[in-house]
């Protein structure tokens, strides 16, 4: 079992702070959702916790150790994966290159042409790895297909799958749900939560849709302008009065006339 | 032992090559030739560089002049070291390619550390004054001929030598790159915060690309100094690096295939044109501007021409 902490985490771009004090941690078997109106430092959020921008304050600890000062590619290794907010498969590989991609072989070029058997066998066997998430979501039969041919929805899933390959103990996922139509939101939701179960790995999911996460995660973290403003149940998120009046105005903006 | 049996086919129907070429094709058309496959050692290995991993690079003159010069010199200042005859002539040739090559190699892993934190254009200044820089020094060392340039320098270089390592480049960067371990370099060149996300050190994907295209320019570089037998700085100056650039842009990015058709097409069409003479570059550049009209990705784009379908 693996904990994931994020704590008292802040960054300012500027004289902008975009994401003030922010505290959450997460245990390997659980799934949480972060929310907030647009610009509420939710991506921010993420590119903190998976390095991509180093934090003003604050440390993201996995497992008691600090994870910052490593890079991207690092952190990755220690267990973190994530996709992103807008899709970033690499279009000019095949579907099963892209999962390929994420095996964590270091690259190198004489291995490729003298192959010693360690690396073909290695390579065999990522192969079959790769086929079994393709399955999984249903792509194995796009397996050879450009990845920048899918269909919308079936980059995203692909994306999910190739942030799996990588074997991760958590998994951040950036709006899986944008841009799809509720049957695709519905089946999206199944995937996410067998895949929960199946990997049995931590699950931090990016969503603007309040609907979509409230039947799929326990827990629920609330940002607005970078603070968080309310933690808890989907169903005491939906009546906090403070997530209310980010979501959808104060009543005392309304009567002013 | 299919891969052995590969190689000694190859060096065996290169060799018969080498003798049919000496007795029927004049050394004109020999030397074209040689300079043809040549530029396809080095548009091949800087298309890694630039079309596999997306480094824009425009130093690739400087690596073939490190390696050019210190083949050269080993061929030159080593030879009353080794015993002559046709054998160890060979052999001291080989070796000094390599080193060239190696040489090459250590200077592109010194370039390669400054790409970290480059990119695109900026990436491309830094090994323009990179190449140009080399091309100074090397205008100040006398022991290789400085401003003169530098003569005697033994011909070894015959289309054997030439081919083998030819296929050897294309056969080597074509297998690796179309591998499991290859695929982070390409996955860099699509998405490099992607491929870092997944946990590719683009970092080290970078450098090592650098350093095999360096390695690989030097080896040609080495072998261009044994086919003319003279070298002298001005061939190595930031033209001859855009005109590789030209080869591989025109191939395609990413594209062995292209690269090879590109740098043939290059290196024989202005041998052809010296029938209309004084209009022999005008068209050249013109035939250059038409052919990136109408296929804008490159003659091959990122397509390959496999004879048989590449591993999926």
């Amino acid at each position: 079992m693996s904990t994931l902490s994020i704590q008292n985490i802040s960054v300012t771009f500027g004289g902008l702070t975009a994401v003030n004090q922010v505290s959450f941690s997460l245990q390997s078997s659980e799934m949480m959702a972060v929310i907030g109106p647009n610009g509420a430092g939710k991506t921010t959020l993420f590119n903190l916790i998976t390095g991509v921008y180093s934090p003003s304050g604050g440390d993201v600890v996995l497992d008691e150790k600090s994870l910052l000062h490593y890079r991207p590619d690092q952190i990755n290794r220690l267990g973190l994966a994530r996709t992103f907010q807008n899709i970033r498969l690499f279009p000019q590989l095949t579907v099963e290159e892209n999962i390929l991609v994420a095996n964590h072989v270091v690259p190198g070029l004489w291995q490729g042409f003298i192959r010693p058997f360690q690396t073909l066998k290695e390579e065999t066997q990522l192969r079959i790895e790769a086929a079994q998430l393709l399955s999984l979501y249903g792509l194995s039969a796009q397996a050879s297909a450009l990845a920048g041919s899918l269909s919308y929805g079936e980059q995203r899933k692909l994306e999910i799958l190739r942030a799996l390959a990588t074997k991760p103990k958590f998994l951040l996922l950036d709006e899986p749900a944008a841009g799809m139509n509720a049957s695709e939101k519905n089946e999206l939701a199944g995937l996410i939560r067998k895949t929960q179960e199946q990997f049995n790995l931590g699950i931090v999911l990016i969503e603007h849709d309040m609907k979509f996460v409230m039947n799929l995660v326990p827990r629920i973290l609330v940002l607005d302008y970078g603070v968080t403003i309310a933690e808890g149940s989907p169903k005491e998120i939906s009546s906090h009065p403070k997530v209310i009046e980010a979501y959808l105005g104060n009543e005392e903006t309304c009567n002013l006339k | 032992m299919k891969r052995l049996l590969f190689w000694v086919g190859i060096i065996l129907l290169l060799g018969g090559v080498n003798q049919a070429s000496l007795l029927w094709i004049n050394p004109y058309v020999i030397q074209v030739l040689g300079l043809a496959a040549i530029h396809i050692i080095l548009a091949a290995s800087l298309n890694l560089v630039m079309g596999f991993t997306g480094q824009f690079s425009l130093g690739h003159a400087g690596f073939m002049a490190i390696g050019a010069y210190t083949s050269a010199a080993i061929t030159v200042y080593g030879a009353p070291l080794f015993p002559s005859g046709f054998l160890f002539d060979q052999i001291l040739f080989v070796i000094a390619l390599f080193v060239g090559g190696i040489v090459s190699a250590f200077f592109g892993y010194l370039i390669g550390l400054p790409s970290l934190r480059l990119k695109g254009d900026y990436l491309a200044i830094v090994t323009l004054g990179f190449g140009e820089v080399i091309r100074v020094i090397i205008l100040n060392m006398d022991f290789v001929g400085g401003a003169r340039g530098f003569s005697g320098i033994p011909e070894r270089t015959n289309l054997f030598w030439i081919l083998l390592f030819m296929v050897f480049t294309l056969r080597f960067l074509w297998k690796s790159i179309y591998s499991v371990k290859g695929l982070s370099f390409r996955a860099v060149r699509d998405d490099e915060i992607a491929a870092e996300s997944l946990g590719v050190s683009s970092t080290k994907v970078k450098v090592t690309a650098f350093v095999w295209g360096a390695f690989f320019a030097g080896l040609g570089g080495g072998l261009f100094a044994h086919l003319i037998t003279y070298l002298n700085p001005s061939s190595f100056t930031f033209l001859k690096s855009v005109e590789i650039v030209a080869m591989v842009v025109l191939g395609g990015l990413g594209s062995f295939s292209g690269s090879v058709l590109a740098a043939v097409l290059l290196s024989v069409l202005p041998e052809f044109l010296r029938i209309v003479s004084d209009f022999r570059m005008v068209i050249y550049s013109l035939l250059i501007i038409l052919i990136m009209i109408i296929k804008p990705m490159g003659l091959m784009g990122y397509k390959e021409i496999s004879f048989k379908f590449r591993k999926k």
